[in-house]
């Protein structure tokens, strides 16, 4: 551990995906036959090694250069090339991508935990990897049998790189409004005519070529994302045996000049400045939206997952650095004179810090190794099986709440992490900064932290007549009902069920908003319920966690027959031990501290307060 | 050609390890290959790749063992061959006893590990062995060149320069660790690693008695372990460097007795 090296919470990983999610079940399952528990803890293991010594070191100097533009084409940092080319050769890159297309086809869980590591290690290298399997699995669901043969194993190799052009420069949030249009050339391919901005590794010498997903509009569809086709567009043509072959009049005009995540380019694209950029339909016409889902889901879920790695990884070097750092002496003897000096951990503000930071990162982690578990299950379970809908519709109501919570609380633990170091964390010495600077844009783009608001109480709230709603708040109550009763837990479980309980409530409420006040009004808060709401949910997935870790503590201890005297002594001895009785202490104050701190911000919502929208600005 | 190569699994020194009452504490300690015997088994790997024919890895201890073997097939050794030892205390005298009992009626061209174990760096094991085979031995390598199935040119370091030394095969050979970067285990790898064979023997399948395992069969005792002291807080003189030199220099001669 080192306040200034990548530090993963390994024990925190390897007991969510066996002790809580139990992923080896799936190996029943034959998609996932050869992932033993055995499997799944080397691959973690050995995934995260290839995170902490090939990826990690090129993340401060890719930073310091970033990427520039030369002769009309991306250049990315010389030291990134190699940890772009072993994540590929090791397999790491295309984990979760088809076996069919040469990808490795693990758990999304087992995927998720290896990629907490890359994108700590490097968050613009993981984009690349990220992005890049979205891409290829958009041609896997939605594109003919040529365009599978001719693209997808290329990409799952690193030798084409993936990319989602969504953005243009007047249609941000607005996607609807993008003005690219696509007109049927009559020989099966569309030429291409549009700008399009904002898109993440929008070129890149790090693969041979740029495969482009692109939203256009087929000439005389309706206005609206109604309208919108989904097309593959590569920069360079790929031939029939293929070569690559002409250019095909894809123009990287640009790239930002941006606040951090220097080593994943930003590109303003420009499609068929000269009329000859073909595009190929992937999907049926006007269906395009609803195709790109697909990968904007994935792609929230990967945001979110920046959140995760980044918060955790500064707790870890905060963590490290209040240990290391003498400073002043212990609050209860300031007074007695030679009183030596202690680290700084010994002091209560530093530990609430650093006890913040830990429940928000592990909350993060529940929730969404949750999520990915869910789509685990959906992987594996039959269509008519009546859990698949149930799976369905909580993968859909978890996504906003991953993207949207997750990605604002690893900022405000990075935030936090600046705080614990003081003013050396302020400087380019450690690598707080760069990763306050990195995370920043995670709860921008994929779609706002209120974007995220929007479709979670605009559109999953009401899905179905609630549904999706009501299967999250039963996930809640089999919770409550199966572990309220635990001696250990009572009290926090009493505490989360009240909080259950004002969920429901404030979800009741808004139609009541509604009759008052209108949609607007039920938009105003949208952003503070998608906060508590998500923080509600991680408590619970931390409480079921608490609930596992007691037990095993109790084991360990009636193991080892610890006695009551030597209690204090084995649980600071043994890291086993300490790590349970963490857990249990790190979920009651979860749910006695970070929970009310989100219930808080939903305070004008209570009172109905709406000056927001009655102010004249 | 064929390559034995012994690997041992080490505490994670990366890991703060504790002790108590002389012991180490193994509770929550993860294991790893020790990085000279990883150093080892890249070098048969490429020697492999070179010359083809088969890397066997060699594992003593308990069931914890196998994971570090399996990690050794996952980095692409082709075979490996576990010996289930419970017995606790042994040292370089008896692991290289049961090592030799192994090698018996093996067909093997090449013995290569770790010049040393990272846990109790003796480095005795491999001489031992050769000496119990009644092979050649080159220690501490560096390079390697000339390979062939019945011999090759060593190069090995010393504390004022490089000796070059060609052997004839069979031998045993250890390595430095600046003999090459272990390469990191694949997806790929990993998921094969499971498919590959691995013999799994006890102390009795070698004909080994009692008297030839644990304590009884070791020359050495480790009779405790002992952490060396944590380094003490510094002291940092305030003030321009005609005041501090002085001050620095008194602490000096006072407290840790420096003649001036």
């Amino acid at each position: 551990m080192s306040s200034t090296d990548l530090t993963l919470d390994e024990q925190d990983i390897h007991f969510l995906l066996k002790d809580w999610l139990n992923v080896s079940r799936l190996s029943q399952y034959d998609s996932f036959k050869d992932f033993d528990q055995e499997t799944i803890e080397m691959l973690v293991e050995e995934g995260l090694r290839f995170a902490t010594d090939v990826v990690a070191p090129s993340r401060t100097e890719s930073d310091r250069h970033g990427c520039r533009m030369e002769d009309g084409r991306v250049v990315t940092p010389e030291c990134m090339k190699e940890p772009y080319r072993k994540g590929y050769e090791l397999g790491w890159a295309a984990l979760n991508a088809s076996p069919e297309y040469g990808g490795q086809g693990a758990p999304a869980s087992v995927g998720l935990a290896v990629n907490e590591g890359i994108n700590a290690g490097n968050p613009g290298l993981s984009a690349h990897f990220a992005l890049t399997i979205g891409a290829a699995r958009l041609v896997e669901s939605f594109g003919s049998e040529e365009l599978k043969a001719k693209y997808i194993e290329r990409m799952n190799r690193g030798e084409f790189n993936g990319t989602m052009c969504l953005s243009e420069p007047h249609a941000g949030s607005d996607v609807g409004a993008g003005l690219t249009t696509a007109e049927d050339a009559g020989d099966g391919t569309y030429r291409i005519k549009g700008t399009k901005s904002w898109i993440s590794n929008g070129d890149t010498d790090l693969a041979e070529n740029s495969i482009h997903a692109v939203l256009a509009r087929i000439k005389g569809a309706p206005e609206g994302t109604g309208g919108l086709s989904l097309f593959l567009i590569p920069h360079t043509l790929v031939e029939e045996d293929g070569k690559l072959g002409a250019w095909n009049d894809v123009t990287v005009a640009s790239i930002e000049n941006k606040m951090g995540l220097h080593s994943s380019p930003t590109a303003v694209l420009k499609f068929g400045e000269n009329d000859h950029c073909r595009g190929w339909l992937l999907g049926e016409e006007n269906r395009g939206m609803s195709c790109m889902f697909q990968m904007m889901n994935e792609a929230r879920i990967g945001t979110a997952l920046i959140g995760l790695a980044n918060g955790s990884a500064a707790y870890q070097n905060a963590l490290s650095y209040a240990r290391e750092r003498v400073q002043g002496t212990h609050i209860s003897k300031i007074r007695e004179p030679g009183t030596p000096r202690v680290a700084i951990i010994e002091h209560p503000a530093v530990r609430y810090n650093l006890m913040q930071m830990k429940g928000k990162v592990e909350g993060m982690r529940a929730l969404l190794y949750a999520t990915a578990n869910i789509l685990d299950d959906l992987e594996c379970l039959d269509q008519e099986d009546p859990l698949y809908e149930d799976s369905r519709m909580l993968l859909d109501i978890l996504t906003p709440l991953c993207k949207g919570w997750c990605t604002e609380t690893g900022i405000d633990v990075v935030r936090t992490a600046i705080q614990v170091l003081g003013g050396v964390g302020y400087t380019k010495d450690f690598p707080l900064e760069q990763m306050y600077r990195d995370i920043r844009v995670s709860a921008i783009y994929e779609g706002t932290t209120d974007i995220q608001a929007l479709d979670l109480v605009g559109r999953k709230m009401t899905l179905q007549n609630g549904a999706l709603f009501q299967s999250l708040m039963g996930r809640f109550s089999s919770n409550l009902e199966k572990n309220r009763e635990n001696p250990q837990l009572q009290a926090a479980y009493q505490q989360w069920e009240k909080q259950c309980e004002t969920v429901y409530e404030m979800a009741m409420a808004s139609k009541e908003v509604v009759e008052d006040r209108g949609i607007e009004g039920v938009a105003l808060y949208a952003t503070p319920f998608l906060k508590f709401l998500a923080t509600v949910a991680a408590a619970g997935f931390l409480l079921e966690q608490a609930v596992i870790a007691v037990s095993k503590l109790d084991q360990l201890i009636a193991e080892k027959a610890v006695k009551d005297s030597d209690l204090e002594a084995f649980l600071e001895n043994n890291p086993e031990a300490r790590f349970f009785n963490n857990k249990r202490i790190t979920a009651q104050n979860f749910v006695d501290t970070i929970v009310p701190e989100a219930e808080a911000l939903l305070a004008g919502a209570k009172s109905r307060n709406y000056g927001a929208l009655d102010i004249n600005f | 050609m064929e390559i034995i190569v012994p690997i041992r699994q080490v505490p994670d020194v990366a890991l703060n390890i504790r002790v108590n009452e002389g012991k180490v504490v193994e509770d929550g300690v993860s294991f790893v290959i020790s990085s000279w015997d990883e150093t080892a088994i890249e070098g048969a790997l490429q020697m492999t790749e070179e010359l083809g024919g088969e890397v066997t890895l060699l594992g003593i201890g308990p069931e914890r063992v196998s994971e570090a073997l399996r990690k050794g097939l996952a980095m692409g050794a082709h075979k490996a061959i576990h010996v289930l030892y419970e017995e606790g205390q042994t040292d370089s005298f008896g692991y290289a006893k049961i090592m030799a009992k192994v090698m018996e009626g093996r067909n093997y061209d090449l013995i290569l590990t770790g010049k040393q174990a990272q846990d109790t760096d003796a480095g005795l094991t491999a001489s031992m062995l050769a000496e119990f085979l009644d092979l050649p031995q080159v220690t501490n390598i560096i390079r390697f060149s000339d390979l062939a199935v019945d011999g090759m040119t060593l190069y090995r370091k010393g504390d004022h320069g490089t000796e070059v030394i060609g052997i004839k095969l069979p031998a045993v050979v250890t390595v430095n660790d600046s003999l090459n970067e272990p390469r990191l285990a694949s997806m790929r790898g990993i998921m094969m690693a499971k498919k590959k064979p691995m013999e799994t023997l006890s102390p009795s399948d070698l004909g080994m008695g009692a008297e030839e395992l644990g304590l009884q069969g070791s020359m050495t005792e480790v009779l405790k372990f002992e952490k060396p002291e944590s380094r003490k807080e510094g002291e940092r003189f305030e003030g321009d460097e005609t005041e501090t030199v002085p001050m620095a220099i008194q602490k000096l001669v006072s407290e840790a007795k420096l003649a001036v």
